[in-house]
């Protein structure tokens, strides 16, 4: 009986002991920087077949004059395997959401990949990509966060108001992709 | 900034007074929405002198006409500036002010009136603030109106305008020596119709399968107030919100090569300016104002007007944004571009913007006949653009 008692007791401490931590947890988050934005909100779908490289791009970011930032890594969910970065005036245009075999050809080349080296506000508006390969089933990315660090200071972290939803093409997914709603 | 008497300067500036006014407000949020607020006014003349000692009231305006039959009129709340030309409103919101405040999407619409020395209306002033708590409606809140001009009223004391007022006044003029002294003011409703108002521009190119206005569950526009004193000529006093919820999405849906603009049904509403005075009540004062009255729920979007729109820039790659065969693209944020001449009605010309929000999204759905379809701003990324234009090259 006693042991019972004590067992309960414990339980019931580690359960507050959780809800504090968990508590504390969600309070040290930190904001999100304000460096860059404010961002617009956006969503976008695509098709794509399962294994397939699909491009979404984020609201475009500009270095402050003076600064140097560099991009440290974007995290979108386990279908995103990694963040490019370039100078949208070196490319064809932004990219709202493109398949691989719809890139203009070498399009890739304009782009570094994440972690990139220091960019300036000479470079212009910079047009950030997410690269996700489509799994299996229709998969939604909302709000990536990127990791920036400016002036090699301590490393910043936003999230992007946007949502990108992922549909395998009829007659295995819907015959219209609906888009999700843009996130904020 | 001076002091000077008001009295002697709005006496020696007869019909040309300038005022402006700046605003600050501070909303205080109650248990079910925001039960009062802190309103600070600073009214100075155009050359930014402080006006001490000056009349002014504060009247919250009906948003819609379901409003305008429960109430009747405006209520004005008044205060008088200080030695700085401060006054402020502690605007605690009764019932009925509150309920309009839920049915405009938590927008309240507002007019700042200021009296000269003899206790007739001098100035002017429409705007609108935001109450509630999302951040995509805050971001939609007009910071110019955190100070505006307000228009200069003609206070000569005739105050009869037979012409339009009609049978509701004495066949002549009604003078301080009919009336006595005046000691409130209201507004009434005269008339209300309903218009379509231009707030958008859809483009879309070959290969599209949906190009979407949608006006969603509430509308959401910045609509320009008119005004008119006696039988001058309308001007703009301000701005109203509208953000009146419906049950009912409305949406402009087209496909491929469609330019056009986009008209949005709004109601409207004249409203006569009436005062009460010692020696005889709900005397026509003669201004009228004429401002929007909440969404027209009966009629959809529609279009008018063909646009043409600029070739894209491609030296400004970064104001295009590229879309593959089968995907969307759906925005919902910033605000899209003022018209002026957005409506015209009872004869005032006024000027409308419409918000992008979660109530007003664009959104365009393309097909495979092409690689890449554009969508791009003229100057600006299309993410913000005030006018998303669309092409295939």
């Amino acid at each position: 009986m006693k042991r019972t008692w004590a067992a309960g007791a414990f339980t019931a401490l580690a359960a507050v002991a959780g809800v504090v931590l968990a508590a504390i947890a969600l309070r040290s988050e930190p904001a999100d920087s304000t460096y860059f934005g404010p961002f617009d909100s956006v969503a976008v779908t695509s098709p794509a077949r399962p294994g397939e490289r699909v491009y979404v791009g984020v609201d475009p970011v500009e270095v402050k004059p003076g600064d140097r930032v560099r991009f440290v890594s974007i995290d979108g969910g386990p279908a995103v395997t990694r963040g490019l970065a370039a100078a949208l005036t070196r490319t064809p245009g932004a990219i709202a959401v493109l398949r691989e075999k719809d890139l203009g050809p070498q399009e890739l080349d304009s782009y570094q990949a994440l972690p990139t080296g220091d960019w300036s506000a000479a470079d212009g508006p910079i047009g950030l990509v997410i690269e996700v390969v489509m799994p299996s089933a229709t998969t939604t990315i909302t709000r990536p966060e990127l990791m920036f660090v400016v002036n090699q200071g301590p490393p910043q972290r936003i999230h992007f108001p946007v949502a990108a939803r992922l549909c395998l093409p009829p007659p295995d997914g819907p015959a219209t992709c609906d888009p999700p709603a843009p996130p904020h | 900034m001076a002091r000077r008497s008001i009295a002697r300067r709005l006496a020696s500036a007869s019909a040309a007074i300038a005022l402006t006014a700046t605003f600050g407000i501070q909303p205080a949020l109650g248990k079910g929405g925001p039960a009062s607020t802190v309103i600070d006014v600073q009214v100075t003349d155009s050359s930014g002198l402080v006006l001490a000692g000056s009349r002014v009231m504060l009247s919250v305006m009906w948003p819609t006409e379901q409003h305008w039959n429960a109430n009747g009129r405006t209520h004005g709340r008044q205060a008088r500036t200080d030695s700085t030309g401060r006054a402020q409103f502690r605007l605690k919101l009764a019932l009925e002010e509150r309920l309009a405040l839920i049915d405009n999407g938590d927008w309240l619409n507002l007019q700042l009136m200021a009296f000269d020395e003899r206790g007739l209306p001098a100035g002017a002033f429409n705007f609108s603030r935001y109450f509630g708590n999302d951040p995509r409606q805050t971001e939609l809140a007009e910071p110019t109106t955190q100070a505006g001009r307000l228009i200069a009223i003609r206070a000569d004391g005739t105050v009869a305008d037979r012409s339009v007022a009609g049978a509701r006044q004495a066949a002549a003029p009604l003078t301080a020596s009919d009336v006595g002294t005046c000691y409130y003011w209201y507004w009434e409703r005269y008339s209300t119709d309903w218009a379509y108002t231009r707030t958008g521009e859809l483009h879309s190119a070959a290969d599209t399968i949906d190009a979407d206005f949608l006006y969603g569950t509430s509308s959401d526009a910045t609509i320009d107030v008119g005004f008119k004193s006696g039988t001058g000529p309308w001007q703009i006093s301000g701005t109203a919100h509208s953000g009146e919820s419906i049950t009912t999405v409305h949406g402009l849906n087209k496909a491929s090569n469609f330019h056009w603009g986009v008209i949005v049904p709004f109601n409207y509403v004249l409203l006569f300016l009436y005062k009460d005075c010692t020696l005889q009540q709900h005397v026509y004062a003669g201004q009228q104002q004429v401002e929007e009255n909440g969404y027209h729920i009966q009629s959809g979007l529609s279009y008018s007007i063909q646009m043409s729109q600029p070739a894209r820039n491609t030296s400004h790659p970064e104001w295009a944004l590229r879309s593959g065969p089968d995907t969307s693209y759906m925005r919902e944020t910033n605000k899209f571009k003022k018209f002026t001449g957005a409506v015209s009605i009872w004869g005032a010309s006024l000027g409308a913007q419409s918000g992008s929000s979660q109530f007003v999204r664009m959104y365009w759905r393309w097909g495979h006949a092409q690689t890449w379809h554009y969508l791009y701003g003229n100057g600006y990324h299309p993410n913000s653009a005030p006018v998303i234009y669309a092409s295939n090259s």
